[in-house]
């Protein structure tokens, strides 16, 4: 409560600023790359374009579901945001927006995202966006967070729902090839993160949050993304296995996952700040094509 | 989906698949194995080893699965 009275104190004047306050609680920045994964899974599931509504739905759903589970990071987060660097200036901690409304409103956007979901798709999309913003909130940012090094290779999975929402949303089911998305997901989220948390290192332990360069060192974390981007790999090339896509999406994903190799190779053994933010940046750009590719596929 | 033995591209990719994932499994389950920390508690200790091995399995399973599709 002393909280949201120290708050009023800062809050946001005028309705673009408010308003630019909320979508800031959404991080809609982290939530695009998520919707291209959606989106690219609805092209696959359907082997060509979704209709267009149902994609234009899907699209507002999926960011609600996932910018709720954000906003109630933000409340959740309030504490130790405001020892690191890079998120002082978050609606909440810098006092313009109270917790409580920033509890609401994600609150309020999981439950208008599955009402989006369950109209204009099906239950189960709707079920699959609430899970993943469950998932995110209670196992990641509650849970796992702050009490294990493990916390973004287990709390990932949250970031792996945004193509079940896609799949379900197209078929009404989640078949093999659906959770081989999520599984590609899974995977790529221990080394793009931890390339993250190298940089970051200073922020996270001001926060007392455990990373893995925080608490085992960065030589330790360089190692384990190295092999971690070699088991992501082998993964890419699980939806080819199981004969689900085709050599135009094998071909695509080794040649993408080998620049990614060289890149983790290059972080381990010749470290530096460059190489991790080389390697960090390319995992987002990495995954964004290999679903653009895994969809070209598919059609 | 067709038979797997009968064709080459799932072959190819199931190999290599199985080829980046076993064998690194291993080396980073051993990997974590020597940074485990005596300091943490008996509960801690054993979930720290849960959500090492977890991720591992299912990976491994998700090879099987994909074997078998």
């Amino acid at each position: 409560m002393s909280t949201d009275i120290v708050s009023t104190t800062g809050s946001s004047t005028g309705l673009g600023a408010v308003i630019g306050d909320y979508v800031k609680l959404t991080k809609p920045r982290v939530i695009s790359l998520l919707l291209l994964t959606t989106a690219m899974a609805m092209f696959i599931a359907d082997g060509g374009a979704p209709g267009g509504w149902l994609l234009f739905w899907t699209m507002v759903g999926g960011y609600l579901a996932a910018g709720g589970a954000n906003a109630i990071n933000h409340y959740v987060d309030r504490d130790i945001d405001g020892h690191m660097k890079r998120t002082t200036g978050r609606p909440v901690v810098a006092g313009r927006v109270t917790p409580n409304r920033a509890l609401a409103f994600g609150i309020a956007c999981g439950a208008v995202s599955a009402v989006i979901l369950g109209v204009a798709a099906n239950a189960l999309t709707a079920a699959m966006g609430l899970a993943g913003l469950v998932v995110y909130v209670g196992v990641y940012t509650l849970w796992l967070k702050r009490s294990t090094v493990h916390n973004i290779v287990i709390g990932g999975a949250a970031g792996a729902f945004p193509p079940l929402v896609g799949w379900a949303a197209v078929t009404g089911e989640l078949g093999l090839y659906a959770w081989l998305l999520f599984a590609v997901i899974f995977y790529w989220t221990p080394p793009h993160f931890w390339a993250l948390a190298l940089l970051l290192k200073r922020d996270y332990a001001a926060a007392g949050v455990p990373m893995l360069p925080v608490v085992h060192g960065e030589e330790a974390t360089r190692l384990q993304i190295l092999l971690w981007t070699v088991v992501m790999i082998g993964v890419t090339a699980l939806p080819t296995a199981a004969g689900v896509a085709g050599l135009f999406y094998l071909v695509s994903a080794l040649v993408l996952g080998g620049v990614f190799l060289v890149l983790a190779w290059m972080l381990w053994r010749r470290p530096s700040v460059g190489m991790a933010r080389a390697t960090f940046h390319y995992s987002l750009l990495y995954l964004a094509l290999l679903f653009v590719a895994m969809a070209i596929d598919a059609a | 989906m067709s038979d797997l033995a009968h064709t080459p591209l799932r072959l190819t990719a199931l190999v290599i698949a199985a080829i980046a994932i076993v064998p690194t499994a291993f080396l980073i389950l051993r990997h974590l194995v020597t940074l485990r920390d005596p300091a943490l508690g008996r509960r801690a200790q054993f979930m720290d080893v849960v959500w090492t091995v977890a991720p591992l399995v299912a990976v491994v399973g998700l090879l099987v699965a994909s074997g078998l599709a």
